[in-house]
């Protein structure tokens, strides 16, 4: 079976074999007599020219990490040696080329570390959605009803049961969505103490239309990291009737 | 010997240390290289300064992509 070859691991080399034909471009013209393209630009101090290795060194950083970005500049520093010990004219050659590469390898690898960081985060990320999914499609297997609301009253979560009962209502306010009311249950509510006191609160709770639900309502801390409160609704209007 | 020329070795056997330990470390840690036995590759990476670590990183340009390489391994599993 023919291996599909991926190209972006071609792009590195590409690169810094690019920025090494720029780098030693005025003696390439030399060596090969190209006089049209004799630019005063390619003989002069190399510092600005050395800049040009940021792009495979970030790039390296981004793609490879931490390594990437060592493995890029240490190659970076192989290249510009040969200018610095035996071509350029200029004062301090080896200096400034150490210093170049000290700059550009601490940005390489920033980049590297902050790329690093950025994957953990999207992986954890992704693993707190999958498990509040999983929670979620627990809850919603539950014969009981369950609605999770935040301290604004927001609801963020309601069961198919709790849907079935009340209509879909995630987005709208608890009290506005299941008592009709334009103003929060009080003094009724425990919502307030339930998610500041963390206490686990019971109570019955009458709703429009002569339903009776026994309420067991508890905080829960949701993936963003709000504590919101976790009601389960227990249908006692029969009970009640009786 | 003249100074300058000290801090020339000294500055080439620095990179070429360092290259060579990142490189023997990615070689010790690679199922598969270029040849298909690791023993050549170590010789040459560290007997040829500088030169030798060039050569093994333009035969395993993968080493600049290690997510594709990761996924494609996993999907091979």
């Amino acid at each position: 079976m023919r291996q599909r070859i991926n190209v972006k691991q071609f792009i590195m080399p590409l690169l810094m074999i690019l920025c090494a034909l720029f780098y030693y471009f005025g003696e390439l013209v030399d060596w090969a007599a190209w006089d049209a393209l004799r630019q005063n630009f390619f003989y002069g101090v190399h510092d600005i020219h050395r800049l040009l290795f940021l792009a495979p060194i970030i790039y390296a950083a981004y793609t490879a990490r931490v390594k990437g970005a060592i493995i890029a500049t240490l190659v970076s520093f192989i290249i510009f040696l040969p200018r610095a010990f035996f071509i350029s004219p200029f004062p301090d050659p080896l200096l400034r080329m150490v210093l170049f590469t000290i700059f550009a390898g601490v940005i390489g690898v920033l980049v590297g570390t902050i790329r690093n960081q950025t994957i953990k985060s999207q992986q954890l990320e992704a693993t707190l959605y999958n498990e509040r999914n999983k929670l979620l499609k627990i809850l919603d297997g539950m014969a009981d009803g369950v609605l999770i609301t935040d301290a604004d009253y927001k609801i963020r979560f309601m069961n198919s049961n709790m849907v079935k009962d009340f209509g879909e209502g995630a987005g709208s306010t608890c009290y506005e969505h299941l008592q009709k009311r334009a103003t929060p249950c009080e003094p009724d509510c425990k919502i307030l103490s339930v998610i500041s006191g963390g206490e686990i609160s019971q109570w019955e709770c009458r709703f429009p239309g002569g339903r009776t639900y026994e309420v067991v309502a508890a905080p829960y801390i949701d993936t963003d990291g709000t504590t919101c409160q976790i009601s389960i609704f227990r249908d006692i209007s029969n009970r009640r009737a009786k | 010997m003249e100074t300058e020329w000290v801090i020339r070795i000294v500055l080439f056997g620095v990179v070429h240390w360092i290259l060579a330990g990142v490189l023997l470390h990615d070689l010790a840690s690679r199922q598969k290289v270029f040849g298909g036995r690791k023993a050549p590759w170590a010789v040459i990476i560290l007997i040829i300064p500088c030169f030798g670590s060039l050569l093994y990183l333009a035969f395993h340009p993968q080493i600049f992509n290690p997510d594709y390489n990761r996924d494609h391994r996993d999907k091979k599993d």
